[in-house]
């Protein structure tokens, strides 16, 4: 009943909404044409999933797989401090007073309304309270279909105290030609005192489009690990926003995003801080070849009520081939005085000393590159042990690797 | 330390009855931009492009970006008051009252002991200029932009508008369409300006605008430096100043532009500041921003020869009620081309600064070099600051860096200085001038005095 209210409210918003274009700031550098939402029919179905790539992990404490139109295809398991899967309207029925955080009644564009009106598939997943998880719980979400396009509304929820790590995959098939588009939305309710390692691997076909809006909320001394690796699609447009909102919660944050032939990354990230004594760090990281080009929007935002608080925000880029493009903007919107706030960007070529050593060892030029490449991706790569660095190494090459251009 | 400053030794709150000769109607339109192309006597071309420049002004919409700009209202200004008969040369001819401002602000002074020149705008007409000889002797040109549209109107036709186009943005424009006053530099090839070359800018009419123009020539392998002021007295209703700087530094040649600006705080300061530099050339702008109701001003560099390179030091000091929205762009359009900017800004009783940048380079230029620096100050916990960077970089052959740091004054540094028995407002001093050293030491002697007079000024009672 309530989820007709919300849906009707989200498409009569949707209607009154233009598609938004480059008039507006945020998506000023997007490639929007890309993701013209007419150039898809809806939505997928089960007679016409394909293969998606996978993912090794090999030891996942549950997995939840979700391919196309509301198709759950297994039960999530039962280890200690794995989710219960429930739907949206059961999970506002257990936490009322979450309703405003998991259905905000507002959208920030066309697309987040779009994805409220015309949902494919949704789900609530609410991580017990107080329960340490000792393997890896994997949220898996295939997409595979020419022409179609779909939009995952996920929910989560950490309770207070949990602790674990949650792996989220968008998946594609391999060489897929697979045009298709994926706009997604994930809120995330970290509860206090919770520890989450939270990865997001986004390996789609190289003719999706993706358009993902992701919102993590981090109550009163919740700890966040969250790194994503934005390797497939060819035109993404990546919203997350992190709201520190309870005093001592602390934020790490990274991205690995790669542009290789044609590819269009537009990764935008904001550090909210609304509470006293919150920390977040965020290390964002991309590189470029083959007319490949990335933006990057950053923000730390520090609001009246949060002093003490302490940010950094980095962003790296590399150009590693002539006429691809990376765009860089961090911002600082600071509101109090007692902070520590900074950021620092850089965007530069490999270092030619470097290169030289390897080449002069023997190490093919491609070769070398490769190398330098994947070593300035590696500390984002470790932060999560649970994933398989080896198979992520090889799809960052591989997206980046030089090919004809 | 020193004896405390008294806020009547320096300010600006005054002015001296309006004894304007002529002035425009308030508002806008083609009659106003005749009659001010009339009273200079202006060739056809001059008042052709004052034309399409107010057609381009109509045409543009605000900026809906940076500061809010909605207080604006263009048909309650006054575009140009000539504030006295004749411009003379000599400072003994000037007016009683335009000559008590001025000593007020201190110029005489400062020109008696070594100063080159000194060209001052009173309202929308410079009043008093002066050359050294031996400037003169070497083919210098430092006069107002009127007087060399008529004595150099080939250099400035040449020149004119090919770096600003008309139709830039709408203030530009506006500034293209009714400018008045400035300056006009021209220093010849290999010539050596070795002191600087000085204007004071001062509004003293409400309701007025102020549309100085400044075109600054620096023909193969010669170096100029300019140093600007401007003030404004406190009127019960808004003023607006919106300059155009354009500056051309041919090959080998080094332009540094240096600005104070302390335009009282209902001043709307909106200038459009732009350099050419061509191959081996380097252009520096020191800037200097306090005062002003809002301020949108991000001095550029083109770099388009080789080699070129560029510097924006830029200091903004917001108070109450101020918006400074400041900061500086580089443009790599060549191979080898490096870059500098630094930006210092300190916000106070509630007052909001921005820096803004852009640092970008063409498709395909190898060897790019730049660096962004970015440092805020937040005196208390009304004030704020952003900062928004942004980096197109359309090569592979680039290092490009940025950092931007915000924080308040340490507590530890104020602990040690008071724990050596300063009083807190002496060691928050103390502090400030320790973070805009960097630009202080950018400037002339007497300039480096006034600024920190002015910090002193505005962090007076700031504490406590």
């Amino acid at each position: 009943m309530m989820m007709n209210t919300y849906t009707e409210a989200a498409t009569a918003v949707l209607n009154k909404m233009n598609w938004p274009d480059k008039k507006n700031e945020i998506w000023r550098r997007t490639p929007v044409g890309l993701l013209d939402p007419i150039n898809f029919k809806s939505p997928v179905t089960a007679e016409e999933l394909q293969t998606p790539v996978q993912i090794p992990i090999e030891e996942a404490g549950g997995m939840l797989i979700y391919s196309g139109s509301s198709l759950r295809v297994n039960e999530p398991g039962d280890a200690e401090g794995c989710p219960q899967v429930l739907s949206p309207e059961e999970g506002i029925e257990r936490y009322p007073d979450e309703k405003d955080f998991f259905f905000p009644g507002e959208w920030s564009d066309r697309f987040d309304a779009w994805n409220s009106s015309e949902t494919t598939h949704s789900l609530f997943l609410d991580f017990p309270k107080g329960k340490v998880m000792e393997k890896p719980f994997i949220l898996r979400m295939d997409s595979l279909s020419r022409d179609r396009f779909s939009a995952p509304r996920i929910f989560v929820r950490f309770g207070d105290g949990w602790q674990g790590r949650l792996i989220v995959v968008y998946s594609g098939s391999a060489e897929g030609q697979d045009k298709e588009l994926v706009n997604s939305s994930l809120r995330i309710w970290a509860g206090k005192n919770s520890h989450v390692s939270l990865a997001e691997v986004q390996t789609l076909g190289i003719e999706s489009r993706l358009v993902q809006n992701s919102l993590i909320l981090l109550n009163r001394d919740a700890y966040m690990n969250h790194s994503q690796f934005q390797i497939g699609a060819s035109a993404v447009k990546n919203n997350t926003v992190f709201h520190l909102m309870g005093e001592g919660a602390e934020l790490q944050a990274g991205s690995v995003y790669t542009s290789g032939k044609d590819q269009h990354k537009d990764i935008r990230l904001e550090q909210r801080h609304f509470a006293p004594q919150t920390t977040s760090r965020a290390l964002y990281k991309g590189a470029v070849s083959r007319r490949g080009r990335s933006v990057f929007q950053g923000m730390i935002q520090v609001e009246h009520e949060a002093p003490g608080t302490d940010a950094y925000l980095s962003n790296k880029n590399l150009v590693l081939t002539k006429g691809s493009r990376a765009d860089a903007i961090p911002g600082l919107k600071i509101l109090v005085d007692d902070v520590k706030c900074s950021h620092g960007s850089t965007t530069g070529k490999l270092d030619p000393s470097q290169l030289f050593y390897l080449m002069s060892r023997g190490i093919p030029k491609s070769e070398a590159v490769r190398i330098l490449t994947e070593g300035m991706f590696e500390e984002l790569i470790v932060r999560h042990s649970e994933l398989p660095a080896d198979w992520l190494r090889d799809r960052i090459a591989h997206s980046l690797e030089p090919g004809e251009n | 330390m020193g004896k405390p400053l008294q806020k009547e030794d320096y300010k600006f709150g005054f002015n001296y009855p309006e004894r304007s000769v002529f002035k425009t109607e308030k508002g806008l339109n083609e009659e106003v931009v005749k009659q001010i192309s009339s009273h200079k006597n202006e060739p056809e071309w001059m008042l052709n492009f004052r034309l399409k420049s107010l057609e381009a002004f109509r045409r543009q919409p605000m900026p809906n970006w940076g500061a809010d700009l909605s207080g604006i209202d263009f048909e309650d200004i006054y575009y140009y008051i000539k504030p006295t008969e004749e411009m003379t040369r000599s400072w003994d001819d000037v007016p009683d009252d335009i000559k008590e401002t001025f000593d007020r602000i201190g110029i005489p002074e400062a020109e008696r002991k070594f100063l080159a020149g000194v060209g001052a705008q009173y309202d929308s007409e410079v009043v008093y200029h002066n050359l050294k000889k031996h400037l003169e002797d070497q083919g210098v040109i430092f006069c107002d932009p009127e007087t060399a549209v008529r004595e150099h109107g080939d250099i400035v036709r040449e020149h004119f508008g090919t770096v600003i186009p008309f139709g830039d943005n709408k203030f530009a424009s506006l500034n293209s369409a009714v400018w008045s006053g400035g300056s006009f530099v021209y220093v010849p090839k290999g010539v050596h300006v070795d002191i600087p070359l000085q204007a004071y800018f001062r509004i003293n009419s409400k309701n007025f605008g102020q549309f100085e123009r400044t075109l600054i020539i620096a023909e193969e392998g010669s170096f100029v430096h300019y140093i600007e002021g401007c003030t404004a007295p406190t009127f019960s209703s808004d003023s607006l100043h919106s300059a155009v700087v354009e500056i051309i530094a041919k090959k080998n040649a080094r332009v540094r532009y240096s600005t104070i600006q302390n335009w009282s705080s209902n001043v709307y300061n909106l200038v459009t500041k732009r350099a050419h530099a061509h191959e081996g050339a380097t252009v520096e702008w020191v800037d200097g921003n306090l005062g002003s109701k809002k301020t949108m001003k991000y001095p550029s560099v083109f770099l388009l020869g080789e080699r070129a390179h560029g510097e924006i030091l830029s200091i903004a000091f917001a108070g109450k009620g101020q918006e400074q929205d400041t900061g500086g762009k580089v443009i790599h359009g060549a191979d080898n081309t490096t870059s500098v900017i630094t930006s210092k800004s300190i916000s106070k009783d509630g007052g909001s600064s921005t820096y803004r940048g852009l640092v970008k380079t063409k498709p395909g230029v190898r060897n790019i070099r730049s660096s962004v620096v970015c440092d805020a100050l937040i005196l208390d916990g009304d004030s704020t600051s952003h900062t928004y960077p942004y980096m197109e970089i359309n090569t592979d052959d680039a290092s490009i860096e940025h950092e931007a740091r915000v924080s308040r004054i340490s507590e530890t540094q104020l602990f040690y200085l008071m724990s050596r028995g300063l009083s807190e407002e002496e060691a928050s001093m103390m502090i400030v001038n320790g973070f805009i050293d960097p630009l202080v030491k950018q400037l002339p002697m007497e300039y480096a005095v006034e600024l920190n007079r002015l910090i002193e000024l505005e962090m007076e009672g700031s504490v406590g």
